[in-house]
C-alpha cells in the first residue's frame, strides 16, 4: 500500500512539476512578447514625438512667422496675405529677388507644410509670387 | 520490411538460485518464496471491492515491508496474493537481472497450478501442489519429484507488471527524491513568481508610455497617425532638396529660372533659354541633389518635373 502511495506521491509531483514549468515557458514567452511590445510602443512614441515636435507650430510660432513674412514683403507690390484656418495664403504681383530669396529661406527653414508655391519672373530683378502653407 | 517475432525465455527464479547473465529481455516465473497466497471466501461480488479488502488479509501475516496485492476469483472464492516488489527487485538484481529486462512476471501459482507430479527446483526445495495451492517444500517431504520444466505457452496466463519506481519502495530514498523534486518545484515556482512580476511591470511600463507621449489610446491609430507624419516628412522633405536645387542651378549665360511651380505630387521648374549640350547639365544637377527629375524640352526652354 505503501508503494502505491509512493507512485501516487511521485506521479502527483511529476505532474506539479510539469505544470510549474509549463507556466513558467508560457510567462517567460509571454515576458518576451511584452518586452517586444514596450520596445516598439516606445520606438513609436519617440518617433511621432520627434515628428509632432518638427512639423507642428506653436500659436506664437505662427504669428512670429505671419510677422516675419509681412516685414518681409513689406517693399512688394499687390502683396496679399490670407490665414484661413490652418491655412496660409501670400500673394505678391511684384517682389524682388532679394524679398524672394528671405523668404524662401524663412520658410523653408520652418517646420510648415509647404502645400503650393508658383514663382515667376517677370525681369531679371523682380517676380510673381504665390505661396499656401499649413500652418 | 518484415517483422520477426523474438522468442522470449522464461526463467524460474528462487530465493536459492546459482547467479545468471542477462543480456536480452526475459519473462520470469516468480516461486513462492517471493509471495504470499491466500485462498480466501470474501462477503463481496466483485473483484473491484475484493482488491480493496485484501490488504487487511494479510495485515498480520506479512513481515515489514512495501507490499503489493493481486487478487483473482478461484471457483466461487478468492485467491490473494501479496508481494513486495522491492525486495523481488532486489533479489533479481543480486541474481545479475536488472529489472528493465524483465518484460512479464509470473506467480508459480499460474504456470503450476496444473501439475500432476512435483518439480525439483534444487536439491533442497521442490514445487508441490497441495489442495490447488503451489507450494515449495523442503525436497525430504516429496518421494519422487521431476526436473523443473516451464510450459511454453504462458501468455494467457496473468502476469504482474514490477514496476520501476517499486526502487523508491525505500522511504529514505523516496524521501530524497521527493525533497529534491518539491526543492526544484519551489526554485521553479519562485522563477515563475519572478517572471509573472516582471511582466506586471513591464504592463505598466507600457501603459505609462501612452501617458508619457500622449499617445492615442490603440497602437492601430498611432502607427496610422505615424503613417501619415512620416510621409509628411518625406514629401516636405523633397520638396525642399528640389527647391534648394532648383534655386542653386548651375546657370550660365543667358539661361533664367523663369519659373517655380510647386501643386500637388509635383514641382515644376522653367529655365529658359537652354542648349541642348546644357540639358544633361540641369538634369544631373537634381540628381545629384537627391533628387528625382524628369526633363522636357518646351520651345527654347527646359521643364524639369521633380515628381513628389
Amino acid at each position: 500500500m505503501r508503494s502505491l502511495q509512493s507512485r501516487y506521491i511521485i506521479v502527483f509531483f511529476g505532474a506539479l512539476l510539469m505544470v510549474v514549468v509549463w507556466n513558467l515557458h508560457r510567462a517567460s514567452v509571454h515576458q518576451l512578447q511584452l518586452q517586444e511590445e514596450y520596445l516598439h510602443t516606445k520606438a513609436v512614441a519617440e518617433r511621432l514625438q520627434a515628428l509632432k515636435e518638427g512639423w507642428s507650430s506653436t500659436s506664437q510660432e505662427r504669428a512670429n512667422l505671419q510677422r516675419t513674412i509681412k516685414k518681409v514683403l513689406n517693399n512688394s507690390e499687390g502683396v496679399d496675405v490670407i490665414q484661413n484656418g490652418g491655412r496660409l495664403n501670400v500673394s505678391a504681383t511684384r517682389i524682388d529677388a532679394k524679398s524672394v530669396e528671405r523668404l524662401l529661406n524663412k520658410v523653408l527653414n520652418q517646420g510648415v507644410e509647404i502645400t503650393q508655391l508658383h514663382l515667376e519672373r517677370i525681369n531679371d530683378t523682380s517676380a510673381s509670387l504665390k505661396l499656401e502653407i499649413a500652418l | 520490411m518484415t517483422f520477426k517475432s523474438v522468442p522470449i525465455t522464461c526463467y524460474f527464479i528462487d530465493t536459492d538460485m546459482p547467479d545468471m547473465d542477462i543480456s536480452t529481455p526475459i519473462d520470469v516465473v516468480l516461486s513462492p518464496a517471493f509471495y504470499w497466497i491466500k485462498h480466501v471466501k470474501l462477503p463481496v461480488k466483485t473483484l473491484r471491492e475484493a482488491r480493496r479488502l485484501v490488504p487487511a488479509l494479510f495485515e498480520e501475516s506479512l513481515t515489514q515491508g512495501n507490499y503489493s496485492y493481486y487478487v483473482e476469483r478461484y471457483e466461487d472464492e478468492y485467491l490473494a496474493f501479496a508481494y513486495d516488489e522491492h525486495a523481488i527487485l532486489q533479489a533479481l538484481q543480486a541474481k545479475g537481472i536488472e529489472s528493465t529486462m524483465v518484460r512479464r512476471t509470473y506467480f508459480a501459482q499460474h504456470v503450476f497450478a496444473n501439475a500432476k507430479t512435483p518439480f525439483k527446483i534444487n536439491e533442497t526445495f521442490v514445487l508441490s501442489v497441495q489442495n490447488g495451492i503451489v507450494l515449495r517444500l523442503p525436497s525430504h517431504l516429496i518421494d519422487e519429484a521431476q526436473p523443473l520444466q516451464i510450459p511454453n505457452d504462458l501468455g494467457r496466463l496473468p502476469s504482474i507488471k514490477l514496476s520501476s519506481l517499486a526502487r523508491f519502495g525505500d522511504t529514505k530514498r523516496l524521501r530524497v527524491v521527493m525533497a529534491l523534486i518539491a526543492t526544484i518545484i519551489v526554485l521553479y515556482g519562485i522563477e515563475w513568481g519572478l517572471v509573472f512580476k516582471q511582466n506586471i511591470q513591464i504592463e505598466r511600463a507600457t501603459a505609462s508610455l501612452f501617458e508619457a507621449y500622449d499617445l492615442k489610446p490603440t497602437m492601430l491609430q498611432n502607427r496610422a497617425m505615424l503613417d501619415t507624419l512620416e510621409k509628411l516628412y518625406a514629401t516636405q522633405t523633397h520638396i525642399r532638396l528640389g527647391i534648394d536645387a532648383a534655386l542653386n542651378l548651375p546657370l550660365t549665360g543667358n539661361e533664367k529660372l523663369t519659373m517655380l511651380d510647386l501643386k500637388t505630387g509635383v514641382l515644376k521648374v522653367k529655365v529658359q533659354p537652354v542648349t541642348s549640350k546644357r540639358m544633361p547639365v540641369m538634369t544631373n544637377h537634381f540628381k545629384k541633389s537627391g533628387v528625382k527629375v524628369q526633363s522636357k524640352q518646351e520651345g527654347k526652354g527646359l521643364l524639369l518635373e521633380v515628381m513628389l
